[in-house]
C-alpha cells in the first residue's frame, strides 16, 4: 500500500472513529436538561464535570479567605507574646506543594525586626513521619510596624511516597523569641503506588 | 499469561490477574452443584485471561487517587461478566477453543455452557453489592447505572453483529463496523471499566465523556488487532482457531475491506460463502477468502487503520490522564495503547 493510501486510511479511521464517539456518547444516556440545553450546554457529564471543578476552586478560594481573615483576628497569629491556633496547609498531594499565608502581627507600640523561621519535622497521626518537609518561608518585610502585621508565604513541599493523613508539625523563630505555632498538613489523593495492596 | 508485553506491563497485569482471582475465589460459594456448574465456572475462570479489563477500572480508579480496595469490587464484576459473554458468544458463534482449550459448549455441551454463562453474571452481581459499604448510596447508584449501559450496550452491539450475520449484510462500511464495535466490545472492554474507574477515583469529578472517547479508540484498535490475530496470529498464542472469523461469517474489517475491493465475481462467491452455515463453509473456501484478504490488501488495511486509532488513543490519553500525577497506574494507560496494537495474544 502506498503512503498515500496509509494516509487515506489513516483519515478514514480518524473519521470513523470520531463518528463512532459521537453516536456512543449519544446514546450513554448524557441528556441535557432543557433549561442548561437553552443555555448552550451539550453535554451533561461535561458540565458536571466542570461545575465540580468550578465548585472545587471556589471552595478552595472561600477556604482561603476564611483562612486568611481567621488568622488575621487572631489565634493563629504569633508574635513576641501570643501565640495559640492553628495553621493549616493542603490538601497537597504527596511530591507537591503546600502553601498557606501566616500573619505575623505586631501588638507592640515598637516595630519588631522579622526573625528566622524554621518549621520542624511532621508527624502523622499514625505516627509516619516527614523529616524534611522543605520548609521555606517568603516574606517582603524586613520588620513588622508597630501595631501591625504583615504575611508570611508558608510552603511545604511533601516527599513522593507520603502517605495520606494529617500530619502535625509546629513553626518558630529561631531566635525562640515567639512561642511556636502548631502548623497541620493535610496530605491527601493516594500517590500511586505500583499494586499497593495486592 | 502475558508474553508479548514489555516487562512492566506483565508485571501489572499479573498483579491484577492474580488480586482478582484471589477476590473471586472468595466470592464463589462453596456448595452447590460443582460438576454441572461451579467445576467448570472455576476452570473456565483458572485459564490464563489477559486481565485487561479489571486492570484498566484499577488503573483509571488508582490513576484518579482511588484505593484499589475502592476499585476492586467494579473490576471483580467486569471480569465476571466478560467470561460470562465469552461463553455466550462461543456458543453464538460456534467456537470451538478458547484460550488454548475446548470452549465451555464444546465441552459441557450448550446447555451447561449457557447456565455458567448465567452464572459467571450472577456471580457478578455479588462484588457490586460490597460498594454500598464503600462508596455509599449516592456513589453506589452512579457505578450501578454505568453497569447498567454496560450490559445494555453489550447485548446490544452483539445483537448487531448476529443481526448482520442473520440477514447475511455485506453493504458495510468501517463506520458500521467502528460503530458495532463501540458497543459489542469496547463497552465492557475498555469504555465502562475506564469510566468506572475513573468516577470511583475522582469522586465524580473525571469528565466521563472524554474518557469514553478514550476508550473507544483503545477499545476498537484492541478489536481490530484481535481479528488480525484470527487471521495471523499463533494458535498456541492466540488460544482460538485461526481463521474462526472466517469460518464463523463475522464482520471484520478486512472482511468489510475485501467486499469493498473485489471485482464482481469474487463478491458473488463471498456473498454465497457468507450465505450458508458455519458447517457449510469448506476449509478450501475459507483458506480463499483468507487469500483474498492477502491479495486485496485487507490485512494491511486493517493494521494501518489499527494504528490509526491507537495514534487517536493516545492523543486522547493526554486529554484525560495527561495532567495526573505520574506513577504506575498512569504508566499502564499510557503504555497499554501500544500494547493493544502490538500484542501476539
Amino acid at each position: 500500500m502506498s503512503e498515500q493510501n496509509a494516509n487515506e486510511v489513516r483519515r478514514e479511521a480518524f473519521r470513523a472513529a470520531a463518528a463512532a464517539v459521537d453516536r456512543f456518547l449519544e446514546r450513554v444516556g448524557d441528556p441535557v436538561p432543557d433549561e442548561l440545553s437553552k443555555l448552550g450546554v451539550a453535554s451533561w457529564n461535561r458540565f458536571r464535570s466542570e461545575l465540580a471543578r468550578a465548585v472545587d476552586l471556589n471552595l478552595e478560594m472561600v477556604r482561603d479567605a476564611f483562612g486568611l481573615y481567621g488568622t488575621f483576628l487572631g489565634p493563629e497569629s504569633f508574635n513576641t507574646d501570643r501565640t495559640g491556633g492553628q495553621l493549616t496547609l493542603g490538601p497537597v498531594t504527596p511530591g507537591s506543594a503546600a502553601a498557606a499565608i501566616l500573619w505575623l502581627h505586631n501588638f507592640d507600640a515598637d516595630p519588631i525586626s522579622l526573625v528566622d523561621l524554621v518549621g520542624s519535622r511532621l508527624t502523622s497521626t499514625d505516627g509516619e513521619r516527614i523529616d524534611d518537609p522543605g520548609w521555606s518561608f517568603t516574606h517582603s518585610n524586613p520588620s513588622v510596624p508597630a501595631r501591625s502585621a504583615v504575611p508570611v508565604l508558608v510552603e511545604a513541599v511533601i516527599p513522593p511516597g507520603t502517605g495520606s493523613g494529617s500530619y502535625d508539625g509546629t513553626i518558630s523563630t529561631t531566635d525562640g523569641q515567639a512561642e511556636p505555632i502548631d502548623v497541620r498538613v493535610e496530605v491527601t489523593g493516594i500517590e500511586p503506588i505500583p499494586h499497593d495492596s495486592w | 499469561m502475558v508474553t508479548s508485553a514489555p516487562p512492566f506491563m506483565v508485571d501489572y497485569l499479573e498483579a491484577v490477574r492474580s488480586g482478582v482471582a484471589e477476590a473471586v475465589a472468595a466470592s464463589l460459594p462453596e456448595g452447590g452443584p460443582r460438576r454441572s456448574l461451579y467445576g467448570p465456572l472455576t476452570e473456565f475462570l483458572g485459564r490464563a485471561g489477559k486481565s485487561i479489563r479489571p486492570a484498566l477500572c484499577i488503573a483509571a480508579g488508582r490513576a484518579h487517587g482511588s484505593t484499589t480496595e475502592r476499585v476492586l469490587p467494579s473490576s471483580v464484576a467486569v471480569e465476571l461478566l466478560h467470561n460470562a459473554f465469552l461463553i455466550h458468544d462461543d456458543v453464538e458463534d460456534g467456537s470451538v477453543s478458547r484460550r488454548g482449550s475446548p470452549t465451555m459448549h464444546a465441552e459441557h455441551g450448550v446447555p451447561i455452557a449457557i447456565n455458567v454463562g448465567d452464572g459467571l453474571a450472577a456471580l457478578a452481581l455479588q462484588p457490586l453489592t460490597q460498594n454500598l459499604g464503600l462508596l455509599g448510596s449516592s456513589m453506589h447508584n452512579r457505578v450501578m447505572a454505568e453497569f447498567g449501559e454496560l450490559l445494555r450496550m453489550t447485548v446490544e452491539g452483539q445483537a448487531i453483529e448476529l443481526g448482520w450475520r442473520a440477514e447475511n449484510t455485506v453493504g458495510l462500511a468501517s463506520e458500521d463496523y467502528l460503530e458495532m464495535v463501540a458497543l459489542k466490545t469496547c463497552a465492557y472492554t475498555t469504555i465502562f471499566p475506564l469510566r468506572i474507574g475513573s468516577l470511583i477515583g475522582s469522586w465524580g469529578r473525571a469528565d466521563l465523556s472524554e474518557v469514553s472517547r478514550f476508550g473507544l479508540y483503545l477499545g476498537a484498535a484492541f478489536q481490530v488487532t484481535d481479528d488480525l490475530l484470527n487471521l495471523t496470529g499463533a494458535e498456541e498464542l492466540y488460544g482460538k482457531e485461526i481463521d474462526g472469523d472466517i469460518a464463523e461469517g463475522k464482520r471484520t474489517l478486512m472482511l468489510i475491506h475485501l467486499l469493498s475491493s473485489v471485482n464482481r465475481a469474487e463478491r458473488e462467491f463471498l456473498v454465497g460463502f457468507l450465505e450458508g452455515e458455519r458447517s457449510s463453509r469448506s476449509a478450501a473456501d475459507i483458506a480463499s477468502v483468507r487469500s483474498m484478504m492477502d491479495q486485496r490488501g485487507s490485512i494491511h488495511f486493517a493494521r494501518q487503520y489499527a494504528r490509526a486509532l491507537a495514534e487517536q488513543a493516545a492523543s486522547a490519553f493526554d486529554r484525560v490522564f495527561g495532567a495526573l500525577p505520574d506513577g504506575p497506574d498512569r504508566r499502564f494507560l499510557a503504555e497499554v495503547v501500544d500494547f493493544v496494537v502490538n500484542r501476539n495474544l
